[in-house]
This record gives structure tokens, C-alpha cells and sequence, in this order.
């Protein structure tokens, strides 16, 4: 019994604990703060989970010699993988559908396992990553996979029970032990037995009077046969609170990412016409950079206060070393959920439970987004039909960081999603690549040791999006063109990079070109031809078709009058045509020429 | 261990009707789990059943409730019923009435634990809905509800293809179903198999008989003293028992994969021709599959030699059985019976030749066209540079024409896209030299025929005769089987005539040969190749056959 307990705490501790393997005292940090099993946790980790998690990650060489043992049974050689890979949450009160820790369970389920493996759907894993291994890496060995194959083969052979591994047994309720503090979501939402995907945004009012610095969150859904994956957020302005049941019904409808920014464009879609929070901020920007980011630095740090995610499979797991994320005092939690209705409804009325950190980190972590603004910028503007519409973007790190995890977000259509480091030596590092993207695993992956990279890195994100029917995925039928936005019908697109910095009296440097960054981003955005001019289209607060000067951006400033031609005090199509084709004239700004992709629909 | 403590009455649905038979007369009866019997086809207005397969916990199964509640609320009032089946062993009853009572499941729900329901109709996944017409022998679809999931994990915002439901609309509305077969997404039916019981010869002959495959049960390599049951993984093997050993490296051409078989009709607009075809393909269709056209004997069908169909199509073939309007079954249904043979005999004509040809080269440009049909069933699965050509007798002479026999010194018939050709039962040349028709054929050839074949209607074939085809082949690349003892009727489907009993290795022989050949010229498979060429092929004749090559 003993050992089993071992195998399976050990496995969210390897995911915790090698990350930690840079900072020998966090491990005994983890395993205080987790309050589970203690004397296995404590115990070095010896483990054929971090064997195979090797074998995995340089396939070829370690698995070929790996020979299959000549007889495979359940209780010899299937039962631990079961327990190791797949019974975290395929058992009894987790989102599996069904358990898998009996051989009867197992054995009935043998062929579609045997699918989805092959399929690479389960266990949930998209990067494929050769030359980085990654901690939380869930995927079977190649040696795993054989021997599932060969077991089958055999004809599920039960074999000595006096061989099998004890059952594991799972903690209770908190994967991560007692937690500090366990909140409840506001309200509570039923999840409807069918129809398109559900999309909503719940607040976790939290009314803390000081700030936290968060290790780890962990979720339990109530609905878990329709949970599918949560992202949550910081709301430093407690500006979901107020849009919360909007709609009369608990949650913010949508996939607002922005809403943590006050951003309200899906919550009323009455407001969309006139832009919503996210363009009233456009109104107010400013057309000169200014030092430190002003306004863009605070949304960007909004946009970026990310508190991690709730994918299934997913174990919930510390920060590495004495990091935690900031929690300021007062603020909210926003959970982003995305529901597959299952065939019955259920209500969803979540719990969170936060782990805190005694005191405040000695490196913070920093979130590099390429491109930023999940691609707002990037000319994310896809035609219909496309099958391949390629977006790049890049950001060179001004100081020498650790990576310590990395991981992706776009929509339905985007299908390849990469970030390699070129180093300033010239050799290159692939950080993530997926060739697959699946909007329902939206995962964190963290590296098995952080990874250097020296300043003068440049970080290039690549994305690639199928707008054609051949893509199932496709939101539209026959395909439309995708631009950027907030909707699932829309696109978005980038990876996101925490770092921390080598030295972290330098982090400010790294702040403040991410800040610039993220500014350039958005005045590319106005440079592009069309993209301008649909954005100069949506400022037309009162819907007259034409630019009043309330309604221009301040950037226009003195040359409002310039582009007015018939003098009535506000820019008619014609006009704001002539200000779109000037401003991507004089911009000739990089992204340029993807901002111009030529759209069906006009 | 798992006791049955519910006494089951499965009647098969589909497939207990013969292809004649009377429609609805023989219905299902199946007991539900709230104790109710059942029948599908339980009063004349039932047109059809839709069986679909389910789990208890088989998230993909599980989200379709409520389609499949919407589909049978509106498709009940029209005479289709629908049924729900669980067929995991483990599935227990407590189980299934817990389901019904979580997704609101208002359709009667049978518990198939002993898989019979599964097997009859070679269910694999869940869900797989089947949509069983009374009186029809195969389900006139099975496959996917809708392409609502794509894949695992690959799921549409909103189904775009109805597949079930435009079956149901076409059977209502008495039409062809476009599409009868898709490819399910779900999980996996295990069919386990009881150690204990699969020593014992207890299949039933229905189970065996019913369906193109039968189904061999292995026994569980590993029997151990264990009470739990051992689950085996069901192979599908025809004919002789199978070879237990996994990736044997031998060539062998008995062993077939399910298939699907499809009825409709071509219509020919050019000629103001209609053609009926009989459609046998893979249940998986493969990614790329040659394709067989199939030409019946005088006064036969679409439905002739249906084992080589079934055969070949077990084998990864598109086999395309056709029906000559003129020359078919017509010429001799509903005729007094003196008339028939002279009915018989006319219509052995070269005019229905011609027409023979043409329906073959139609049949071609429409296989041809579903090909690069992005909406056709079999879109982009068919290896149009690999065609085989095959018929029986009159389908033979068809054969011929077709591959390149010479008439008066041209081969005015020839359809040079096809790539192999397997007549049964050829025909010399009627007029002219047998050397000059044939002399020239580079094509490879599989010519088939017995000691006693001779023409049923006295003309044109005395089994000498029928040899006079291989013998004016040139080499390479040709065969010829002779069946000792065998008739003209033992290449067909027919039960024995005239009692004589058939000699079951004939059947046997034919198909073994055949398929060889096809896997040889049309997938260009090395070891079938040799297989032919070396002496195993003798190993599936008896001593007097003959196989000849060169």
C-alpha cells in the first residue's frame, strides 16, 4: 500500500519538485505546505514516472531498448501505468469520464485506450518539444505504449494479483492539501444538456484586505461532466463584479478575456457597436510613447495578471522555487470556463482553494507575451479559405532570464503554435511547439530545469491558422474571413513566456521593453490600411457613420482638420479612408503587409 | 462474475429477412429494461428502427441524447422507431436505469449484455446508430449520427452533416441513401470472450451464418484459475478456423475484414439506360482501394456471385456488381415456363452485349465521378489506376470484351483503364479464331472453369471449349483454375440444382485464387504474387483441380 501512495503523490511532486531542482530548499517548501502523505513526499523520488518521462522525451533512443517482457498483464505491468498516467482523473468524483483503476474498467475500455493514445488525445499533452523535457510532461513512454499494445494483443491477461502495485489512494478533496483560503463563485449557472460550447466568466469575490502572493490554485467544479478547461485572472478593479449577471444570469457571457480590464463588448452586446471599454481606451491614446507604458502598461499588466489555468489532466501544482504570483489587496479571481454540454445539465458552482506564500517572492515572475495583447497587433486577419495564414512576431529580451514555463492561447482555427529562442550566439532553442493547437487544452508547461536565455535573445512566436472547411474546427461553414477578437467566432494568437530575471534589480529594464513593446503593438495596429479603418470605423460612438472629433482618437490631434476636406466638423468614410491610406503610408510599419491581406467580404 | 439476471429476447433485426422476403413480418422483439417488450417493427406503420449503440459513460454517446430525443419525436409520427442498446458486458441494469434517469431518456433502452444485438450487427462503437429497414436484409445505414465530432477531441461548433437523418428522410421518402456508411467516433465495444464458454462449439449457426464474416472467437491465451472473465479481443476470420498466430509473414488470402453492401440505381441519361448496381465495400473504408466491376450471367442479377463480393470487398476491394437490363432476370420472371428458355437464348445476343459493354464503361465514368465527388461517400478512397474486371458466363464474354478480345481482328470493345481481368467461365471466340482473339492480351488474366462446365442453355460452352481461352493466351502473367467435377452453377451463389450437392471447397477455391490475384495485379502485393506462382496456391484445391500458369 505504502508504495503506491508513493507513485502517485510522487507524480505531482516530480511536476513540482524538478522544477524546483534549481532551488534545493523549495522542495522541502513543497512538501511542508502540502500537508499530503509526508513521509512520501519527503522520500527522494526514485519513480519509473521520471524514467519514462526521459524515455518520452528522447523517444528514439531510450525505448528501443527497452525490451517488452515476454508475458504483459493487468496487474503487472498495465495497473501502474493506469495508476500513473490516466487515474489522477480517471476515478471515481474527478472529471474522467470513467474510472480506470479496475481491470475490468480497463480491460473493457482497452481498445478505445488504446485510440485515443495513438490519437495523442489522452492523456492531454500538446507540445512535442524534442530537444526541452518539460516536469508536468503526462504522456506515456513509447516502452508504456507497447506494452499496452502487447497486452491487448495477449488478450488482456489478468495475470497475479500478488503482483499488482496497491491501489492509489487519492487525497480526499485538495490535491494540494489544506488550502489557505477556499472561495466560492458568485452565484451559481446551469449548464445547459446541449448546444454550441459555453463560454463564461465567473468572479470569486475575494475582499482581501492585504495583498497575497499566490503559490498555487486549484479548482473543483461542480459541474464535471461539462467543465472543460478554466483560465483565471486577476481583477485588480473589481470591474467583473459590477458586469456580473448582466444577463440575468450568474457569470459574464463570453470568452472575455479583456474583462478583467473592464472590458463589457460581450457582456452587452447592445455596446459593441460603439466599441465597448476595450476601444474606449483607444480613445484615450495617447499618440506619443510615453516612458513608462502609461495606460497601456496598466492593461497590459491586467491582460497579463494571469493566475494560471484548470485544464483535466492537469494537476494542480506550487510554483517552483519561493515564486508566487501577486494577489493585490482587494482584488477579485475571474475564472474563464469553457463548457462542453454533456448530454445532462448540471450547475456549476465552483470552489477555489488558494495556496498562499509567507512572505513575497524574491523573483518575480514575468509574463513575455509574443505577439502581445494575445495578437491584437500581429495582423491576425485571416481570410476566408486560408488553410495556412502565417503570423510572426518577435521581442528581443534586454537582460539574461530563466525561462521557467511556457504556453500558448489562440481560437479555434489556429493549428500550429511555436516559440523558439535565438540566441545571441546564433544557435536556436525551440521552447514550444505544438503542430496540433487544441483550444481545450490550453496547458502551462514547465521546463524540467529553467532555461537560460542570455539578454539578446530574441523570442519568435509562430502562428499558423486553417480559415478553410476543410478544418473541422472551423467556427464558420463556409468560412468567413477571422480577425482578431474576444468572441470564439474570432481569432487571437500568442505565447506566453515566464521568466524570471537572472538578476532582479534588472527586471525593470525587461518591464519597461515589454511595455514599449506592447505599445508598438497597438500602433501597429492603427498603421495597418484596413485594419485601421475598421478600427476608426468602430470610435463612431453615435453611429452616424462618420468620425465626430469627441469621437476621434487623440493620435489624429491637430490633423483632424487636415483630413476633414468638406469642413462639417467629422470624418465621412471617404475621409477616414484618406487618414487609414496616410497613417499605412507613414507607418510602413513591419506588420504592414499581413494588415493588408485583402478580405473577402469587401 | 457476472450472472444474466435478465432473461434477454433478442430477434434480430436486420438481417433475418431474406432479400425477397415478405417486409415485416418477422419483427424484433426485444425486452427493455423496464421490463416492456419491445418490437421495432411491432405494427405496420414501422418503416424502420434506428438502433443506436450507448455507454453509460461514453462522454461522445452521452451528448447525443438529446439529439437522439429530438430525432425520434419527430421522426416517430413517420413510422420510424428508435431503440437504444447497451452493449458492454459490465454494464448492469442498475447502471442503465441510472443512465435513463441522468439524460431524461424517454426511448426504449435494451441491455444486450450478452452483445447478441452487437454482434448481429457488428456494432464496434458507441455511439453507431443503424437504420434498419423492414424487410431489408442490411441496414440501409450505420455510422455516425451527425459529424458533430470530427475526431477525438475534434469537435464542429454545429453539426454540418445529418447523416442519420438524411438516411430516415431518404428511406421515408423512399429514395436511395446517399451516404449508408460513416465511420463512427466513440468508444469502443469490446466483445469479450468467456474462456470456459469458447471451448465449448456453442455459437449458434444464426450468429455464424447471418452476416459475410463470421465470427471466430479465440480463446484466451492466458486461461487462468482466475473467475474473472478474460477479455479477447475479437478477430474476424472467414471460412477455416483462424490461424491464432498474430503477423504470421504467410500470405493469406481467406482472411476478410467486415464490409457493407448498398443497392440503387444508375441512371444513364445518354442512353436512356438505367443500371441497378449492388455496392460491396470495406465497413473501414481504407485510403485508397482498387476497384471491381462484377457482370452477372444470363438471366442474373446485381445480387449474382455475391460471395466473391463479399469477398473481395472483405479484402479492401470497391466491388461494383451490375444488373444488364435485357439480359438479367427479367428475360425469365413471370414467364410461362416453356417460353423460358427460348427467352433464355435470345437474349444471349451481341445486342445485349454491346449493351453489356456500354453499362460497364457507364458504371466506370460514374465511379470515376464519385471519386472527386467531395460529397460522396467514397470521396477519394477508390485507386482508379488499379481496376479489376470479373463476371460470370455471359459476364465472362462481357469480361473478355471489355479486357481486349478481338473481334474480326479488332478489340472494338476494350476498355484500356481496367488493369486485370478474372473471367468465370470464358467463351471461346464464337466466330473466328480463338488464337486471334486472345493472342495478343497483355493484360494478366485469371481464367476459371470446371470439367463440367458446359452452357446451361447448350450453346456457346462445353468445358473443352471454355480452356480454349487460357490455351490462346499468350504467357505472362496468366492463370487458369479448372475445378474437377465442377458445373457451370458452381462459380455462382445458387444452392445446389438438380440435386447435386455442392462440393464446399469449390467456393473455398474460388475465393482463395481469386483474391490472390486481385491482391497480385490490382495492389501489387510481392507475397500474393508469390503465393500464386508458388505451390501453396494448390494447398486450398483438392487433388484433381488443376491450376495452371504461365
Amino acid at each position: 500500500m505504502k508504495k503506491n501512495i508513493r507513485s502517485v503523490v510522487g507524480y505531482w511532486l516530480v511536476a513540482t519538485a524538478s522544477v524546483a531542482a534549481f532551488s534545493p530548499v523549495s522542495l522541502a517548501q513543497v512538501s511542508s505546505s502540502t500537508n499530503t502523505s509526508s513521509d512520501a513526499s519527503l522520500e527522494p523520488i526514485k519513480l519509473n514516472l521520471t524514467k519514462s518521462s526521459l524515455a518520452t522525451a528522447t523517444n528514439s533512443e531510450a525505448s528501443t531498448e527497452e525490451a517488452l517482457p515476454a508475458s504483459v498483464t493487468f496487474h503487472a505491468d498495465i495497473a501502474p501505468i493506469m495508476y500513473d498516467k490516466c487515474a489522477g482523473c480517471h476515478r471515481p468524483g474527478q472529471v474522467g469520464p470513467f474510472p480506470l483503476l479496475e481491470y475490468q474498467q480497463v480491460a473493457e475500455r482497452a481498445s478505445t485506450i488504446q485510440a485515443v493514445i495513438e490519437d495523442q488525445y489522452m492523456p492531454p499533452w500538446k507540445v512535442v518539444n524534442h530537444n526541452l523535457e518539460f516536469a508536468n510532461d503526462r504522456r506515456l513512454s513509447e516502452h508504456e505504449k507497447k506494452l499496452i499494445d502487447r497486452w491487448i494483443e495477449l488478450g488482456k491477461p489478468v495475470g497475479d494479483a500478488a503482483k499488482a502495485p496497491a491501489k492509489p489512494e487519492f487525497p480526499d478533496k485538495w490535491i494540494l492539501g489544506e488550502p489557505d483560503l477556499v472561495v466560492r463563485m458568485q452565484g451559481k449557472f446551469e449548464v445547459p444538456a446541449s448546444g454550441p460550447d459555453v463560454y463564461r466568466s465567473f468572479v470569486f469575490p475575494l475582499d482581501l484586505p492585504e495583498e497575497k502572493w499566490v503559490k498555487a490554485v486549484e479548482l473543483r467544479p461542480a459541474a464535471r461532466s461539462s467543465v472543460h478547461h478554466a483560465l483565471f485572472f486577476v481583477d485588480t478593479a473589481k470591474a467583473a463584479r459590477q458586469q456580473d449577471g448582466a444577463d440575468g444570469v450568474a457569470g459574464i457571457k463570453g470568452m472575455s478575456f479583456l474583462a478583467v480590464g473592464g472590458d463589457t463588448e460581450e457582456a452587452k452586446p447592445t455596446q459593441s457597436s460603439s466599441g465597448g471599454g476595450w476601444l474606449n481606451r483607444l480613445r484615450n491614446l495617447a499618440p506619443t510613447r510615453r516612458a513608462n507604458g502609461g495606460r497601456f502598461g496598466q492593461l497590459d499588466q491586467a491582460l497579463s495578471r494571469g493566475l494560471g489555468g484548470y485544464v483535466p489532466g492537469a494537476m494542480p501544482s506550487l510554483l517552483p522555487g519561493d515564486l508566487a504570483l501577486h494577489l493585490p489587496a482587494g482584488s477579485d479571481i475571474v475564472m474563464q470556463t469553457h463548457f462542453h454540454p454533456s448530454g445532462k445539465p448540471e450547475v456549476e458552482e465552483a470552489e477555489l482553494a488558494l495556496y498562499f506564500s509567507e512572505k513575497p517572492p524574491t523573483q518575480l515572475l514575468v509574463p513575455v507575451q509574443v505577439p502581445a495583447m494575445f495578437g491584437f497587433g500581429a495582423g491576425i486577419n485571416v481570410p476566408a479559405g486560408e488553410r495556412n495564414f502565417l503570423v510572426e512576431d518577435q521581442f528581443e529580451l534586454p537582460i539574461a532570464v530563466e525561462a521557467i514555463s511556457v504556453g500558448g492561447h489562440a481560437h479555434y482555427i489556429c493549428r500550429e503554435m511555436s516559440m523558439v529562442a535565438r540566441l545571441p550566439d546564433g544557435e536556436s532553442l525551440d521552447l514550444m511547439e505544438i503542430v496540433d493547437w487544441d483550444l481545450d487544452w490550453q496547458d502551462r508547461y514547465y521546463f524540467k530545469q529553467p532555461v537560460k536565455l542570455p539578454a539578446g535573445t530574441v523570442l519568435q512566436t509562430r502562428l499558423v491558422y486553417d480559415n478553410s472547411a476543410d478544418n473541422a474546427e472551423n467556427p464558420h461553414q463556409p468560412p468567413q474571413p477571422i480577425r482578431w477578437g474576444r468572441q470564439s467566432t474570432d481569432e487571437m494568437g500568442s505565447v506566453t513566456l515566464h521568466v524570471v530575471a537572472d538578476n532582479e534589480r534588472q527586471r525593470p529594464q525587461l518591464e519597461s521593453a515589454l511595455s514599449s513593446y506592447f505599445r508598438e503593438t497597438v500602433v501597429n495596429r492603427f498603421r495597418g490600411g484596413n485594419g485601421m479603418l475598421k478600427l476608426l470605423q468602430q470610435l463612431d460612438s453615435d453611429g452616424d457613420g462618420k468620425l465626430q472629433r469627441s469621437e476621434a482618437p487623440p493620435m489624429l490631434g491637430k490633423n483632424f482638420a487636415l483630413f476633414d476636406t468638406d469642413r462639417d466638423g467629422s470624418l465621412d468614410p471617404t475621409e477616414l479612408k484618406n487618414v487609414a491610406e496616410v497613417a499605412s503610408r507613414l507607418g510602413l510599419g513591419r506588420r504592414q503587409a499581413q494588415d493588408n491581406v485583402p478580405e473577402e467580404n469587401q | 462474475m457476472i450472472r444474466f439476471t435478465i432473461s434477454m429476447t433478442v430477434f434480430l433485426l436486420c438481417g433475418v429477412f431474406a432479400w425477397a422476403g415478405a417486409a415485416g413480418q418477422e419483427l424484433g422483439k426485444l425486452s427493455t429494461i423496464d421490463g416492456q417488450t419491445y418490437q421495432p417493427f411491432g405494427s405496420k406503420q414501422n418503416i424502420a428502427a434506428v438502433v443506436v449503440f450507448v455507454s453509460p459513460d461514453c462522454p461522445i454517446a452521452n451528448a447525443y441524447h438529446p439529439e437522439l430525443k429530438r430525432l425520434e419525436k419527430e421522426y416517430r409520427k413517420q413510422g420510424i422507431s428508435f431503440v437504444l442498446v447497451h452493449s458492454n458486458v459490465s454494464t448492469t441494469l442498475q447502471q442503465a436505469k441510472d443512465h435513463v434517469q441522468q439524460f431524461s431518456i424517454d426511448l426504449p433502452v435494451v441491455l444486450d449484455q450478452k452483445q447478441k444485438l452487437a454482434k448481429q450487427l457488428e456494432a464496434k462503437t458507441t455511439p453507431e446508430a443503424f437504420l434498419c429497414v423492414a424487410g431489408q436484409e442490411h441496414p440501409a445505414y450505420r455510422g455516425k449520427i451527425d459529424n458533430l465530432y470530427e475526431s477525438y477531441g475534434k469537435k464542429r461548433p454545429q453539426a454540418t452533416k445529418h447523416y442519420l437523418e438524411d438516411a430516415i428522410q431518404s428511406v421515408l421518402q423512399q429514395q436511395e441513401v446517399v451516404v449508408p456508411l460513416t465511420k463512427p467516433v466513440g468508444c469502443f465495444i469490446e466483445y469479450p470472450v468467456e474462456v470456459e464458454e469458447a471451448e465449448e462449439p456453442t455459437p449458434s449457426a444464426s450468429d455464424r451464418n447471418s452476416t459475410s464474416t463470421n465470427v471466430e472467437e479465440v480463446p484466451g491465451a492466458f486461461a487462468t484459475q482466475s473467475p474473472l472473465r478474460t477479455y479477447v479481443t475479437v478477430t474476424v476470420v472467414t471460412g477455416t478456423a483462424g490461424n491464432q498466430q498474430e503477423q504470421s509473414t504467410e500470405y493469406d488470402p481467406t482472411s476478410v475484414k467486415p464490409i457493407v453492401e448498398k443497392e440503387l440505381q444508375l441512371d444513364d441519361t445518354t442512353r436512356k439506360r438505367t443500371v441497378p448496381i449492388r455496392i460491396y465495400a470495406p465497413r473501414d473504408l481504407p485510403e485508397s482501394m482498387p476497384v471491381i466491376i462484377l457482370s452477372h450471367g444470363l438471366g442474373g442479377s446485381r445480387r449474382g456471385c455475391s460471395y466473391l463480393g463479399e469477398q473481395w470487398a472483405g479484402r479492401g476491394y470497391l466491388v461494383v456488381a451490375l444488373q444488364h437490363i435485357g439480359s438479367d432476370e427479367s428475360i425469365w420472371k413471370n414467364k410461362p415456363r416453356l417460353q423460358i428458355m427460348s427467352a433464355v437464348k435470345a437474349a444471349a445476343s451481341n445486342e445485349n452485349l454491346v449493351l453489356r459493354v456500354e453499362d460497364v464503361k457507364f458504371a466506370l465514368d460514374q465511379i470515376t465521378e464519385w471519386n472527386q465527388d467531395e460529397m460522396h461517400w467514397l470521396h477519394g478512397h477508390l485507386d482508379l489506376d488499379n481496376i479489376g474486371m470479373s463476371g460470370h458466363s455471359f459476364g465472362a464474354v462481357t469480361t473478355q470484351a471489355i479486357c481486349g478480345q478481338k473481334y474480326f481482328g479488332k478489340a472494338r470493345y476494350e476498355d484500356t483503364r481496367f488493369t486485370a481481368a478474372l473471367p468465370l467461365s470464358p467463351s471461346k471466340a464464337r466466330v473466328g479464331s480463338t488464337a486471334a482473339a486472345f493472342g495478343a492480351i497483355e493484360m494478366p488474366w485469371l481464367s476459371m472453369t470446371g470439367t463440367e462446365d458446359s452452357s446451361p442453355i447448350g450453346a456457346g460452352g462445353d468445358p473443352e471449349s471454355r480452356r480454349e481461352v487460357y490455351a490462346n493466351l499468350p504467357n505472362g502473367d496468366k492463370y487458369e483454375l479448372v475445378l474437377d467435377k465442377a458445373q457451370h452453377y458452381a462459380f455462382g451463389d445458387e444452392a445446389a440444382r438438380q440435386g447435386m450437392p455442392r462440393n464446399p471447397n469449390h467456393h473455398k477455391a474460388i475465393r482463395s485464387l481469386s483474391t490472390a490475384f486481385w491482391d497480385a495485379y490490382l495492389k501489387h502485393d510481392k507475397s500474393a504474387k508469390e503465393w500464386l506462382q508458388s505451390d501453396n496456391a494448390k494447398q486450398v484445391l483438392e487433388t484433381d483441380d488443376q491450376w495452371l500458369k504461365k
